[in-house]
């Protein structure tokens, strides 16, 4: 195919340079001769005024040169007069026909824009370095679980492949008072080395010193930019200020740039990380650290994971007390981005496929309306061949009409993706990382440009090829149907619809499962009763309320003034409820179930709680008692646990009156009630070990309420507010949501997920609609003349109407079959974001070959109705 | 011609254009044309004619086209474009200026200034 062409494009340049060459031989031979003869008229004998001619010309080299230079400019004025004469005839033709070119634009808008949008997301929250100093060189150290100060001092000493080790806490929360009204703040103990490690600089004055990381010289905080000038005006003079954190007054000797985020978006302040190695509890036994560490140039994660497995033997032998048999078999090293953002990796993933896809019909789409304009333009390219127009002339023509095509589609595309970035960096769900690096940046203006390019291409090539292909043997004839000309690009049009549909099946499915797992996962029971629960947390300051009865008074206090509000049917507090951040957990220790040498002490949550607090969370007891009054801090020690726990340390026994303790401790607790199952983290996880305790048995100071009301929430926040001032006015009360958004939250990332993939869905379906409705009207108008002697022999309306929908269905049904084999393939790519249905769940699968045939069905019937209409005398006349 | 004066290139086209600006010439009969008007002192080789003509034809100061001569020969005749035109008198006013300048100076009276 491309070899003749090639040869003739070189016959051509050939015959141009030949041409040049000769003019300029004739011109310069014309010269000789005139002045030879002028010359002879001089006097001169023919040979001397011959040779005094070729003497008075001088150099032909250099003329001919100057012909070269004036030849290469010209072929690229030549080349540039045709791009754009090109361009110029494309806008005109595109003019010509402004609901083929509308329709084309604005479907490569939406698939450029959509793309566009995702991309931005993929970018800022994947692509982008971090904003550390060389990025690629941090790795999150043992990122599997959490570590002590003693785990990570002994790194320090023993970093090689790492340059260093720093640690820091996430979410951690202090209160901070005497700059206007208290204030709860996220904050994060880090060691000194971590700027260093990070390799990050204070925007205003430093960061934390070495030495401050000793107690008694830790009163110092660094503060976040956004806290700079929310709290503190931006004023450069609050270094060296006191602020006062959790009752403890600080001063402030540094201020972070604005794109410091770390450990989590919205960290406020970072405060040093003590380390006193003489207080083995705090010192190895509080695990609350993750570790970042920089690796030395050219050291890969996996040595440093090998260097931190050479650890292990030391860490466990200056432990004061034995680990079990498996402590360090999970050590790794990952890269601190894959740590950061690991988690939303997936679903970013499926998005970015589902939109490509969503491209791929738009694609598609405007093939094949250009394969149909293709026909109609068949005249055109007779008359255009007749005239001297090469086949790679008009192919050359027809793509630059693509790319004009796809150049208003990406422009408009951008356009909207500038409108849907912002719309999606606004609505990600809370907490997902890098969420503020998401925004229309150069790279992805570059995205969307290369992407306007290549779709150019994927839609024109084709078209372009078929349509410049003159019919042989009709050339100037008007009409080309019946031509076999018209069947091929019937049969072309029909395989990419039936591709666009193929796609649209995908997505669908893929859409179907999500909302299917979302509805399953609403179906599944908490283990309380959301429905009517407000929540707020409480955090009395620590220098008022600095001990245990103080603490007991105060919320003993707010309690009774609580209830005592209209419409507050109960209230209880508690340290943490669940499905929300920062459930603490510890290792039991089972009465009379001693444990295997070496193997590891079970973990259960722990939760504490004020007597009301089931009643109020709805949380059914079992067996034996709730928490009363009676248990006092004299009183003996008593503890309720869940079924899940009873059954797992006595099965089908009685756990009502049987013993347990924490490892770290030697008071035993003693069973008095079973309480049912809850979720703990959200309504994926498995319910677990949990254990309850009494508030006056086990004091917390910042504790969250619980009050199940009637009231509207907003009334009840503003009460409950004036409440707690009145109690005491520096405490702050945060957090305060309906129970039911706090479960709903936690389903935020999968419905959000749910929500784009639907939406592309949708897109994808209405793209494939429309790709019938082309396909088929153009089937119907290419067949105006069968389809009126059909009626003129006899056919009714119906039996055109089923003739015409029989083609759309044979259509839709090879799309969804070819669909459905893609869609089983790509259901396992979400497996792990479905809950409660599988990968080829037989509800989504029959649904959407269903979804797809009707809408396939629809999108014919309109040009189907249009057969209807016929009139055969009109058709034969015609003719 | 052992007394014949160079030529700069700027100065060459300006001459050329000049000599199309009436009508449009084959390359031999722009060289005659300026001999005649130079009296021959122009120290230059025919073939400086038809390199400027083709650097003109480049800058699109001049157009060839096929024509045929008086004795019914085929020649290429050059003519001036309108950018030609106004670069022709454009640098004409120029370098009027410029000799009255030079001129000024050097027959100037020794001394005066």
């Amino acid at each position: 195919m491309i070899r003749p062409g090639v040869r003739r494009l070189f016959r051509l340049l050939l015959r141009r340079r030949d041409i040049v060459a000769q003019a300029l031989e004739e011109e310069i031979r014309l010269h000789l001769e005139r002045r030879t003869e002028q010359l002879v008229r001089e006097g001169l004998s023919p040979e001397a005024a011959r040779a005094e001619a070729v003497r008075r010309f001088g150099s032909v080299e250099d003329v001919r040169r100057a012909a070269a230079a004036r030849e290469r400019r010209r072929s690229v004025r030549e080349g540039l007069d045709a791009i754009v004469r090109d361009a110029r005839f494309a806008v005109r033709t595109l003019r010509r026909n402004p609901g083929f070119a509308a329709a084309a634009i604005l479907t490569l808008a939406l698939g450029i824009g959509a793309n566009t949008v995702i991309f931005s997301a993929v970018n800022g929250i994947l692509l982008r370095p971090l904003p550390f100093a060389d990025p690629g060189r941090l790795v999150s150290v043992w990122p599997d679980r959490t570590h002590s100060k003693g785990e990570l001092l002994t790194l320090r000493e023993r970093a090689r492949v790492l340059r260093d080790v720093a640690a820091y806490s996430e979410n951690d929360e202090y209160t901070l008072t005497g700059a206007g009204a208290p204030v709860r703040l996220v904050g994060s103990q880090v060691s000194a080395n971590l700027f260093d490690v990070l390799g990050v600089r204070a925007a205003v004055g430093r960061t934390l010193l070495p030495g401050e990381s000793r107690p008694g010289s830790d009163g110092v905080v660094v503060l976040s930019h956004g806290l700079w000038v929310e709290r503190f005006g931006a004023d450069p003079a609050v270094v060296g200020r006191a602020v006062v954190l959790d009752g403890r007054s600080r001063t402030v000797v540094g201020v972070m740039p604005a794109e410091f985020r770390f450990p989590v978006p919205g960290t406020d302040v970072w405060v040093p990380l003590t380390v006193d190695a003489a207080d083995a509890i705090d010192f190895w036994g509080i695990v609350f650290l993750r570790l970042v560490g920089r690796l030395r140039p050219g050291a890969t994660p996996d040595q440093a994971a090998a260097e931190v497995r050479s650890a292990v033997p030391s860490m466990r032998e200056r432990m004061p007390w034995p680990m079990p048999d498996d402590y360090g078999a999970d050590v790794s090293a990952v890269s601190l981005r894959e740590r950061l953002v690991g988690d939303v990796r997936p679903a970013l993933l499926v998005l970015l496929g589902a939109v490509g896809f969503v491209l791929l019909i738009a694609c598609a789409n405007v093939a094949s309306l250009l394969l149909a304009r293709a026909s109609g333009r068949q005249a055109e390219m007779s008359v255009r061949v007749a005239l001297g127009a090469g086949r790679g002339r008009l192919v050359r023509q027809l793509l630059t009409e693509s790319l004009i095509l796809a150049m208003a589609g990406g422009t408009t595309g951008i356009l909207l993706a500038a409108w849907g970035v912002s719309a999606l960096a606004t609505r990600l769900p809370a907490g997902i990382p890098r969420a503020a690096e998401v925004g229309m940046h150069a790279d992805v203006l570059g995205f969307a440009l290369a992407t306007t390019l290549l779709t150019s291409l994927l839609f024109g090539f084709l078209p372009a090829l078929r349509t410049a292909r003159p019919a042989r043997g009709t050339p100037l004839r008007g009409g080309a149907h019946g031509s076999g000309r018209a069947s091929v690009h019937r049969r072309l049009i029909g395989a990419l619809v039936a591709i666009e549909i193929a796609a649209a099946v995908v997505l669908a499915t893929g859409a179907g499962l999500l909302i299917r797992s979302i509805r399953q996962l609403q179906r599944v029971n908490p283990g309380f009763r959301a429905e009517g629960v407000l929540t707020a947390q409480v955090a009395p300051p620590g220098f008022r309320y600095d001990s245990e009865t103080k603490q007991r008074t105060f919320y003993a206090d707010l309690l009774e003034r609580v209830n005592a509000l209209p419409d507050v049917s109960s209230v209880a507090a508690a340290n943490n409820i669940p499905f929300d951040e920062g459930n603490t957990y510890f290792p039991v220790v089972i009465e009379g179930q001693p444990l295997p040498r070496g193997a590891a002490a079970p973990i259960s949550v722990r939760w504490v709680v004020t007597p009301d607090y089931f009643a109020t969370m709805g949380i059914p007891l079992r067996q034996g008692r709730a928490f009363t009054a009676a248990d006092r801090p004299d009183a003996p020690p008593v503890v309720v646990v869940s079924e899940t726990f009873a059954h797992r340390f006595w099965p089908g026994g009685d756990a009502i009156g049987k013993r347990i303790r924490a490892a770290s401790a030697d008071a035993w607790w003693t069973i008095v009630g079973v309480v049912g199952d809850v979720h703990r983290d959200d309504l994926t996880s498995d319910v677990g070990l949990a254990v309850y305790r009494p508030y006056a048995q086990h004091p917390v100071r910042d504790m969250t309420l619980v009050i199940r009301t009637d009231a509207a929430p907003r009334a009840l926040a503003a009460n409950l507010r004036s409440l707690v001032a009145a109690v005491d006015e520096d405490t702050p009360v945060g957090r305060i949501r309906m129970m039911r958004q706090v479960v709903s939250a936690s389903m935020a990332r999968p419905r959000f997920t749910t929500l784009l993939l639907t939406a592309f869905a949708a897109l994808a379906l209405i793209l494939g609609a429309v790709g019938v409705y082309g396909v088929m009207s153009y089937a119907v108008h290419q067949e105006t003349r069968d389809i009126g002697i059909r009626m003129a022999l006899g056919a009714r309306a119906p039996d055109v109407l089923r003739y015409v929908l029989r083609r759309g269905a044979v259509l839709a049904a090879a799309g969804i079959a070819v669909g459905l084999a893609g869609a089983f393939a790509a259901a396992r790519l979400l497996r792990g974001f479905l809950f409660g249905v599988g990968p080829a769940d037989p509800a989504t699968f029959a649904a959407v070959p269903i979804v797809l045939a009707v809408v396939a069905l629809l999108a014919s019937y309109l040009p189907a109705r249009r057969a209807t209409r016929v009139d055969p005398a009109v058709v034969l006349r015609g003719e | 011609m052992s007394e014949s004066l160079p030529v700069l290139r700027g100065t060459l086209d300006l001459l050329v254009l000049k000599a199309l600006s009436s009508t449009p010439m084959h390359g031999f009969e722009v060289t005659s044309w300026l001999e005649e008007r130079s009296g021959g002192a122009l120290g230059l080789e025919d073939s400086a004619i038809y390199q400027a003509l083709y650097r003109m034809e480049r800058r699109g100061w001049v157009e060839a086209e096929w024509g045929v001569t008086e004795n019914n020969r085929r020649a290429r005749y050059y003519g001036v474009t309108a950018a030609g035109r106004a670069h022709l008198e454009a640098e004409t006013a120029r370098l009027l200026r410029y000799a009255d300048v030079v001129a000024g100076i050097l027959t100037a009276a020794p001394g005066a200034a």
